[in-house]
Formats: C-alpha cells, sequence, structure tokens
C-alpha cells in the first residue's frame, strides 16, 4: 500500500514536472481523477461490494470528465466533476476500510467464540479433576475411618483383657493418657524393690496382652508415700519401676515400648495423712498409652 | 440504524449507476437523489457541518437549474450528495472502528480468563 502510495505520488509529481517543464503534458484534470480513483482501488477487500459500487461510480464521472475535458478543456464543469471524483474515491476508500474492520470483527467473533468454546473444555476439566479428588479425599477419609474403628475395636479388646485383670491389688482405670494399672505395693516386699510371685504372675498377663496389642507403649511410674525421707522414697520408687519394666522386657516386650521412671512421694493420688491414703499413694502405676493415637 | 445507512446508500448508488444525463429528467432526479440524502442525514443526526455545506450546494444547484445550467446544476446536485454520502461513509468508519476496539478488547479479556483457567487446570492436575 505504501509502496503504490509512494508510486502515485512519483507519478504525479513527474507529471507535475514536465508540466513545469513546459514541453510535456500538465497533470490534467483527467489525471488528477484517475489517479485517485487507482488509489481508492487499492487494498479493497474483495466483499467491498458497496465500496466496489462507489468506484464504478467515480470511473463514471472519470468517463464524463474525459468527454467535457476533450471538448473544451476551459469547461466549468471540470471542476465540480474533478471534486465530485475525487470524493467517489475517497468514499470508496472509506467503505473499503469500513468493510475491511467489518471482516477483522467477523474474525474476532469466530476467535471469541473458539476462546470460549477452550474455557469451558478448560473449565469442564477443572470440575472433572476436582472431582476426582473428592472422590479420593472420599475415600481416604473411609479408609482412615476404617483403620481408626479398626484400632478403636483393638483398643478395646486390649481394654477388656487388661479390665479383666482388676482386682484388690491391681486397679485398672482409665483417662486422658491412656489405660492406667495401678499396682499396689502389697506386690513388693516392703521397703524392697524386689517383685512379688503375685506381681509377677499379673505382669506376664500384661506382657502377653502387650505383646498382642503393639501399638500400646507403657510408661511405668514408681511412687510412694510420704513416710521415709525423700531421696529413699525417689530411689525406691525408681528402682520398682525398673524392675517391673525388666521384667516386660524379660518377657519378650521390646524395651523401646518401655520407659520407666521414679517418681516418689511427689504424685500422691489420695491424703498422705491417713493409713488409707498412704496406701493408695504407695504403687507402680503402668500407663499403657495408644501410640496411633499419638500420631493422630 | 447501521443497516438502515448502508441500506439507503447502496439505494443511492445503484440509482446513481443507472446514469446521469444533463437531461431535465436527469437534473430532477440528481436533485431529487440529494433532497433524500439530506433527509437521510438530518434523520441519523450525521454531521451538522457537512449537512449545511451540502444544502447550500442543493440550493445553488436548484438556482443554476432554474438559470438553465442544466449540466451544472446536475453536477453541484451531485457533489451535494456525495458530501452527505462522504458523512455516512465516516460515520459507519467511526462505528465499526467502535466496534471492532470494542471486540478486540473482548476478545483479549477472554484470552486472559483462558490462560487464568489453565493456570487453574495446571494447579488441580499436578495437585
Amino acid at each position: 500500500m505504501k509502496t503504490i502510495k509512494i508510486l502515485t505520488l512519483g507519478a504525479i509529481a513527474s507529471l507535475a514536472s514536465l508540466s513545469f517543464a513546459g514541453d510535456a503534458p500538465a497533470v490534467t484534470p483527467v489525471d488528477q481523477c484517475r489517479l485517485a480513483l487507482d488509489d481508492a482501488k487499492n487494498n479493497m477487500p474483495a466483499n467491498a461490494y458497496a465500496a466496489k459500487l462507489t468506484l464504478a461510480e467515480g470511473f463514471g464521472t472519470l468517463s464524463a470528465l474525459e468527454t467535457i475535458y476533450a471538448d473544451d478543456d476551459d469547461s466549468k464543469l471540470i471542476p465540480t466533476f474533478l471534486e465530485n471524483c475525487k470524493k467517489y474515491a475517497e468514499i470508496a476508500k472509506l467503505q473499503g476500510e469500513t468493510q475491511a474492520l467489518h471482516n477483522h470483527i467477523s474474525e474476532n467473533w469466530e476467535k471469541r467464540a473458539a476462546t470460549n468454546r477452550t474455557i469451558e473444555a478448560i473449565q469442564e476439566q477443572i470440575g472433572t479433576a476436582r472431582s476426582g479428588k473428592v472422590s479420593d479425599l472420599e475415600a481416604e477419609k473411609q479408609a482412615i475411618k476404617a483403620q481408626k474403628d479398626k484400632l478403636e475395636a483393638s483398643k478395646n479388646e486390649a481394654m477388656d483383657k487388661l479390665n479383666a485383670l482388676q482386682s484388690q491389688m491391681i486397679q485398672v482405670t482409665k483417662d486422658a493418657r491412656g489405660i492406667i494399672l495401678s499396682m499396689s505395693d502389697i506386690l513388693f516386699d516392703v521397703g524392697r524393690a524386689t517383685l512379688k510371685t503375685d506381681l509377677m504372675t499379673s505382669l506376664a498377663k500384661i506382657a502377653g496382652i502387650l505383646s498382642v496389642y503393639q501399638q500400646f507403649d507403657v510408661s511405668i511410674e514408681g511412687n510412694t508415700d510420704n513416710t521415709g525421707s525423700e531421696e529413699f522414697n525417689m530411689t525406691l520408687s525408681q528402682q520398682r519401676a525398673e524392675n517391673v519394666m525388666n521384667f516386660l522386657v524379660e518377657q519378650g516386650i521390646a524395651q523401646t515400648r518401655l520407659t520407666a521412671k521414679g517418681l516418689g512421694m511427689t504424685m500422691p493420688i489420695a491424703d498422705n495423712s491417713t493409713k488409707e491414703g498412704r496406701q493408695k499413694n504407695r504403687r507402680v502405676d503402668l500407663v499403657i498409652t495408644d501410640r496411633t493415637q499419638k500420631v493422630q | 440504524m447501521k443497516a438502515k445507512i448502508f441500506a439507503c446508500s447502496l439505494m443511492l448508488a445503484l440509482a446513481a449507476l443507472t446514469g446521469c444525463s444533463g437531461s431535465q429528467s436527469g437534473i430532477n432526479r440528481s436533485l431529487g437523489q440529494a433532497d433524500a440524502t439530506r433527509s437521510l442525514i438530518n434523520e441519523n443526526k450525521l454531521d451538522a457541518g457537512i449537512t449545511s455545506n451540502s444544502y447550500s450546494k442543493l440550493v445553488q444547484a436548484k438556482a443554476l437549474k432554474d438559470d438553465g445550467k442544466i449540466e451544472e446544476a446536475q453536477a453541484l446536485a451531485e457533489q451535494s450528495e456525495l458530501d452527505m454520502r462522504l458523512a455516512i461513509a465516516k460515520s459507519e468508519n467511526e462505528m465499526a472502528k467502535n466496534e471492532d476496539k470494542k471486540l478486540e478488547e473482548a476478545l483479549r479479556a477472554d484470552e486472559e480468563r483462558k490462560v487464568l483457567y489453565q493456570s487453574i487446570l495446571e494447579k488441580e492436575t499436578k495437585k
């Protein structure tokens, strides 16, 4: 388009320079009309029918102008015809541009439709991906619940078995820490840490339960009343706890599942001013905790 | 409105193509056509400057016709009409430009939405 314009202007300039030279034909109104129409014809979209009709009118005016000019190159009609011709060219050019815009608009509508179809397809894919995830998540939740139920059932079963150990010498309770087996100091020799046979029998049963229910860890805590020195009580409680732990290890319980600590008189569960209270405070607690619940 | 302008301008163009001679009927046709175009311009409230300029040419053409200068009158009537057709062409061009611009913006927005949804999909499928 640019090149054609340059060539057109060049042609006008050449014709003009020739006219100044005097010995060559001047740029006649006919030439000017034709150049304007030819310029308007350039880059016209194929479907610019209105523009083409206008151009046809313009060429009609050019023919008329040629006739008038041929008859009388000084005719008063020439300026008006030339201006009309230029106007046809201008209108045709504008109509051509407008048609090109309409063509571009149509292309863009098609592009929009295609883009929107793509968006819809992506939205569907997102929906599918999300619903897939929901069902995966649901399955995972159900599996977790099943596992939890299984563990809970196992725990209840263990609890039943541990409850069966309940006796005058062993109290079975449950608190936030887990299942607590409180063993009376009757099961120990007075002032000593040696395990009595009854205690060993009970501990063997506990070991049997622990070997079946592997999810349980045991914290063995030795406790005393407030009689005697603090240091003695601490040492005695520590030794009793360790002896219980060692016995359980001997019964095949992994040491990694067991801890032993002496708490001395620091953790009384009853009033130390009464005989009954002191009796309750002298004990070894087996705090049985569920490892799987700790993880959760 | 656009369709109306297009239909009218097409009609006028076809009418003009049927030929204009220097005859009395030719000048009457040209003047009638210029008048009709002027009505169209007024109806659609196009460029007032062009309307008044073309109207004065139309008045002049009628005067030339009365003076018996038929060919001059016909050429000027045609020019009056062409001025108005140019105003119509400019108006149509402007409307098309506006529509094209708006559509370009809408298309750009659609493209941005597409990119956004694609990134959402990528995130959803990566997880």
